[in-house]
């Protein structure tokens, strides 16, 4: 058992874990640039219920984007994405004392951004864990499982790992020793997506950025049989 | 047209703290980012409305939009259920100690998580908190005194530290 803290150490914890944030020019220019895109989507929202169909078809096209206070698009890299070949099980997730490393059972490279892929695998224990890294990096990436308790996910995705890891409730009960079907999309780091983007309509989000190159791969680690 | 001239002096001013309330929230720099992004967008729409007093608004949609990604959102490594615990206290490992703090505010709930951050790190009183939270101060103070149990934190340790 440890001992109790005081609020002295929690405030003093708190303070030192947001030391050095990464620094982010423009960040008014970019939040204002979002705002104006809220309005837009507003009043054509307005302007579609007020006028019925054919002026919500002029609505949505307003909605779109028109490139003026959009961010440039990423640069594509067209490099290869390596995954490692075994992954460390989380030690923050209570594994503290399981010094244990699972290896790549399953993988995938693609070389495009923005096109959906269907992602099949065995779980083969309670432990299985998922990786993207995306050459593209802040790129967005959308993992649609199959899991009842937890349907999907939406976050950045880098060149580094970006691991998760079902615990078992979201998991369900059939987790283990059964095939899933996943489906994955990477996007482009200007792509629209923000707090209330719906990841089961993440395929609209998708067609309005388009595709473009840029390689990701994705590995599922678990225990060998 | 709302006058949103203060708007970028606000973000110059304030964003950086922000940010860092952000993270606390969601304990990744990104997602910080990408959730602070939203929070000022909605804010420069709302301007004319909160320009006199902006932060509460902005803690609000913070905390509030947070909740609202919290379940589809990339949590990176799922914590369990129990804390990581050592056999006895060790006096060297405040590092240590402060990391399993830090697991354990990753369990707290949404709720329990921003009263946290908003008391101790912005140094709200409660009232406040329970203003930006649209709740009554008693279900902040359940929520702080439930966060605090699993935080192991002890409010009289302080007090009694102080005595000595």
């Amino acid at each position: 058992m440890t001992m109790p803290r005081s609020e002295r150490e929690l405030v003093v914890m708190l303070r030192e874990r947001t030391e050095n944030p990464p620094a982010a020019p423009e960040r008014g220019e970019r939040a204002a640039a979002l705002g104006q895109r809220i309005l837009r989507r507003r009043r054509a929202v307005r302007a579609s219920l007020a006028t019925g169909a054919v002026a919500a078809l002029i609505g949505a096209a307003l909605a779109l984007p028109d490139g003026k206070d959009d961010p440039i698009p990423a640069e594509a890299v067209p490099v290869s994405v390596r995954l490692p070949a075994k992954v460390p099980l989380p030690a923050k997730a209570g594994h503290l004392f399981r010094n244990e490393n699972l290896p790549l059972i399953q993988s995938e490279q693609h070389d495009r951004m923005g096109e959906p892929v269907r992602l099949r695998f065995t779980a083969l224990s309670t432990d299985t864990i998922y990786n993207v890294r995306c050459s593209v990096p802040d790129s967005w990436l959308v993992v649609k499982t199959d899991s009842p308790g937890r349907a999907a996910d939406i976050g950045r995705c880098g060149p580094r790992d970006h691991l998760a890891q079902f615990d078992p409730q979201s998991a369900g009960t059939a987790w283990a020793g059964r095939p899933h079907t996943w489906e994955l999309w990477v996007l482009p780091p200007e792509a629209e997506i923000n707090g209330t983007t719906d990841p089961e309509k993440i395929d609209k989000v998708a067609a309005r950025t388009g595709t473009r190159p840029g390689t990701w791969a994705v590995g599922i680690y678990d225990r060998r049989k | 047209m709302a006058d949103r001239s203060g708007f970028t002096g606000y973000v110059e001013e304030h964003s950086d703290r922000l940010l860092r309330l952000a993270y606390l929230l969601t304990q990744d720099w990104a997602r910080a980012e990408d959730l602070l992004q939203t929070a000022l967008a909605k804010a420069w729409v709302a301007w004319g409305r909160v320009s006199d007093d902006p932060s509460p608004y902005v803690y609000r949609i913070l905390t509030n939009t947070h909740a609202s990604w919290w379940r589809r959102r990339w949590r990176g490594e799922v914590p369990t259920a129990r804390l990581p615990e050592t056999a006895r206290p060790d006096p060297t490992t405040a590092f240590d100690d402060r990391d399993a703090m830090w697991t354990a505010l990753a369990r707290l709930s949404d709720r329990q998580r921003a009263v946290v951050v908003l008391h101790y790190f912005e140094s709200l009183p409660l009232a406040q908190v329970a203003r930006i939270l649209g709740c009554s101060v008693s279900s902040v103070r359940t929520q702080l005194r439930r966060a605090l149990l699993r935080l192991r934190v002890d409010p009289t340790l302080q007090a009694l530290k102080e005595a000595r």
